[in-house]
């Protein structure tokens, strides 16, 4: 029911600019101009890369259902329209502490530190260090060892420490029972199983969905929660390079730095082998996240404020209508005026 | 010497005592002999090279056809706290490959797929180093006589041809057959090897095949069998949707069982397999995708709802049964349909003459194979194969084989309905396919011979209480040991 509502969310927000793909790109966290475009115009930073591996499959067969439930209609240009049952349903939508743009996938990341330091701790402590690591990737044995290593886990004490830390961070008040039952049953050690999706979501009565993005919010909470408690002394390392420090893609982060240097869009169409629909959209993506940006340059001796003012008017983000009402600017430009004149970051919005 | 080796086997392996054939085959090694070494499945193949890497003053080389085989048998030595220990395969990168390369003799085991050991750079490397033993794994897999022919195998021989003084070879194999044998000497160009050969028999496994009227039966009877009699047990199923639903099914019944397939997050078939482990769970009800790096030897049963895809997956897979030596059940419940519908699934997902057209005339226009999946004109699967022929081999060729692979597909799967439907005993049948005989069966040997099911297994014991939810601070202080 929560993917549903946060489906409903999406669509109303979207205000019938956007098709059915826009919300299925968001989810997953796709990074692409469009995307990275509707995030901020349409106010949905909360729910970038919510399921990075939800299949088209899955998604289509939800929103047929959300269809025949007559909570939203989509036309037969692919546009999908919420219906008054739907809004009943949206209404019911708890608010969700989640904050995909600034973690973007990332707190998985730190889950699977987490989640591997764990179960190394819990076989030290019982002297056996026999074990089967429980994530498979190679990057994240790598950084677990030399963490482990860093922060000297044999001391005396330490694993006492490290328990501590997690304990006072799981009893911030914005986490429920439900988020630290979740989260506590996907850790796992010496003799003690993790338990799968599908058998919490039998356990608990809750969709497995709903069950991930309470999952996903579990972490947003606590990675927050390490960041600004100042006592903590270990979970902060673990988290390093979790959050995002340059709100662009790193494609666009590129694109900036050559332009910062002095690059053209040309020379750097040229040195980066891209196309230039390509570049543009780093370049829409730097008006929209980088405050000291200037658009100037691609409108010479214009009133830029003033272009602004008469877009907002329109009271349309779509490129096609605002295209019509000024056919003397480029996509690319209206695009660039969009990106400027669209509220800044909406983290908290609902 | 024997001495040393057993105070080896304890003191690095844990164990007290060879399994049959180990101890041969190891002394055979260490006196520089190359070796052809055949052993039944899950009967501690992998010791036999293991081991004499701590004695060995070199690198022990392990060329392993299946990944997956590969990365479990690099995690048991890393688990046993073995660092020195590499895996070679096409899942690294250039660079990664690179620096691997620059200080792999720092390695002592060092796996590497067959198509490693033709590329030029680690050709090179190898000469440079000092090698104690080359092992061939699966080494059935260099013959067109086996079952599971994998071309890339023979460059492994070319490799081995060049050079002349070379280090012993071991070639591990589960199949006796004399085509496949004389193949694995040939290609392998194996100098005056000794043979140690084992029976392929499992003597504690019985066998049943069951026929059923109706689908519907057969889940009853499956479930009842579950019911009646005790596991730890696997229930082998076709598809990822049947293990999940069989699955819930089981668990309404009372069964502590869990599902477990490829379609789930990694992490979570890692809980699965530690629930298993640790005993919380009788039952894992699982497609193919369970069984390598489940290292769980008190199996009890092995059931099948459906004929798998030859006699060698069927024998793998009743292999993770009984590897303790105690009595264990393998039985298969069957309808009349069912080999249309294995053959089906064999086969439904693989690539014919229609998809080699879409591949060449995307490749033609410049469009890349992922694209042709999104846009569902091809598979995954079509395109994982169709890439491997079509870089191989001209158009023709490629379809030609694929026909022919297509054609071994479908026998594969009328071989082993044949072996269990027929009227003549299932054990003998098994280990004939793979080449030998067996000398004596033992009692209540398979359904064929006739058996008494509560003779083998136990009934099943009244069930603990299947998984509980801790609160979140039990759940800590439980995964720390912290006492609160």
């Amino acid at each position: 029911m929560l993917f549903q509502q946060i489906i409903l969310h999406m669509v109303n927000r979207l205000n019938e600019e956007r098709t059915i793909s826009a919300p299925y790109h968001l989810i997953r966290g796709k990074r692409s101009g469009q995307t990275i475009q509707d995030v901020k115009s349409y106010h949905l930073t909360k729910y970038f890369a919510l399921f990075p591996r939800l299949t088209k499959q899955s998604y289509d067969q939800i929103i047929h259902q959300m269809i025949e439930s007559g909570w939203l209609r989509v036309n037969e240009l692919s546009i999908p329209q919420i219906t008054e049952l739907g809004e009943k349903v949206l209404n019911q939508m708890p608010t969700f502490h989640l904050n995909g743009w600034l973690y973007r996938g990332n707190e998985r990341i730190f889950f699977q530190r987490l989640s591997l330091v764990t179960q190394t701790l819990s076989h030290v402590k019982a002297n056996d260090l026999a074990f089967i690591p429980i994530q498979k990737d190679e990057k994240i044995h790598n950084w677990v060892r030399h963490f482990l290593k860093m922060v000297s886990y044999k001391n005396e004490g330490f694993i006492e420490e490290f328990y501590q830390e997690l304990k006072t961070t799981f009893q911030s008040a914005a986490l429920t029972d439900l988020h630290l039952t979740i989260l506590s049953h996907r850790l796992s050690g010496y003799q003690v199983s993790g338990v799968t999706w599908q058998q919490l979501s039998h356990m608990l009565e809750t969709d497995q969905m709903d069950l991930e993005i309470l999952f996903q919010e579990c972490l947003h909470i606590v990675l927050d929660e390490i960041s600004l408690n100042t006592k903590l002394i270990l979970l902060p390392r673990m988290s390093e390079g979790i959050k995002t420090t340059t709100p662009l893609t790193e494609s666009a982060k590129r694109t900036a730095d050559l332009y910062n240097q002095g690059h053209s869009i040309e020379q750097i169409m040229s040195i980066r082998q891209l196309k230039k629909s390509t570049i543009e959209d780093h370049f829409v993506e730097m008006a929209m996240n980088e405050p000291l940006f200037s658009i100037h340059m691609f409108f010479p001796c214009e009133d830029i404020q003033h272009i602004i003012q008469q877009i907002k008017n329109q009271q349309t983000k779509k490129l096609r209508t605002l295209k019509e009402a000024f056919p003397a600017y480029s996509y690319f430009q209206l695009r660039l005026l969009l990106a400027i004149g669209g509220d800044s970051i909406d983290q908290q919005s609902t | 010497m024997t001495n040393n080796l057993h105070k080896i086997l304890f003191e690095k392996f844990g164990y007290s005592s060879f399994r049959p054939g180990q101890l041969e085959i190891i002394q055979s090694i260490l006196q520089q002999e190359d070796v052809v070494a055949i052993l039944p499945t899950g009967m501690g193949k992998s010791l036999c090279y293991q081991l004499p890497g701590y004695i060995l003053p070199h690198s022990v080389v392990i060329i392993s056809p299946l990944l997956a085989l590969m990365q479990d048998q690099v995690e048991q030595l890393k688990k046993m706290g073995e660092k020195r220990v590499i895996a070679f395969n096409s899942f690294l990168t250039q660079s990664e490959k690179q620096t691997l390369l620059n200080k792999l003799e720092q390695y002592k085991f060092i796996f590497l797929s067959p198509e490693m050991v033709t590329q030029e750079k680690v050709k090179e490397k190898l000469k440079s180093i000092p090698i104690s033993l080359i092992v061939a794994d699966e080494a059935h897999c260099i013959s067109q006589w086996g079952y599971d022919f994998r071309p890339d195998y023979l460059r492994l021989g070319e490799w081995l041809g060049d050079n002349m003084d070379r280090p012993p070879v071991l070639a591990l194999t589960a199949t006796a057959t004399k085509q496949v044998m004389d193949d694995i000497h040939t290609h392998l160009n194996m100098k005056k090897p000794t043979q140690h050969i084992q029976s392929l028999d499992r003597p504690n496994i019985r066998y049943a095949a069951i026929e059923v009227d109706s689908r519907e039966g057969k889940f009853d009877k499956i479930a009842k069998q579950i019911d009646d009699f005790t596991g730890p047990g696997i229930l082998y199923t076709q598809s990822r949707k049947k293990a999940d639903n069989y699955a819930q099914k089981l668990i309404t019944k009372g069964i502590r069982i869990a599902s477990y397939h490829a379609g789930m997050e990694q992490v979570d078939r890692m809980f699965v397999q530690q629930q298993f482990l640790n005993n919380e769970i009788d039952w894992v009800c699982a497609t193919n995708a369970f069984g390598m790096g489940v290292h769980k030897n008190d199996v009890r049963q092995v059931i099948h709802d459906h004929f798998p895809s030859s006699v060698a997956n069927y024998s793998q897979e009743i292999g993770r049964a009984g590897r303790d030596g105690a009595d264990s059940l393998a039985t298969l419940f069957y309808t009349k349909d069912d080999e249309d519908l294995s053959i089906f699934v064999a086969t439904n997902d693989f690539p014919d003459e229609a998809h080699v057209n879409v591949f060449m005339e995307a490749t033609r226009n410049g469009i890349q194979p992922t694209q042709l999946v999104s846009q569902s004109l091809l598979s995954e699967t079509h395109v994982r194969i169709l890439s491997y022929w079509l870089s191989r081999k001209t158009m023709e060729e490629t379809v030609k084989i694929l026909h022919q692979l297509r054609l071994q597909k479908i026998q594969q799967i009328h071989q082993i309905k044949d072996i269990l439907l027929n009227s003549t005993c299932i054990r003998e049948k098994i280990v004939q396919f793979f080449g030998q005989a067996i000398n004596s069966k033992p009692l209540n040997c398979c359904s064929k011979c006739g058996m008494e099911l509560d003779v083998i297994v136990e009934s099943s014991k009244a069930n603990s209480s299947y998984l509980t939810l801790q609160s979140w601070e039990n759940r800590l202080s439980s995964l720390f040991h912290m006492i609160d």
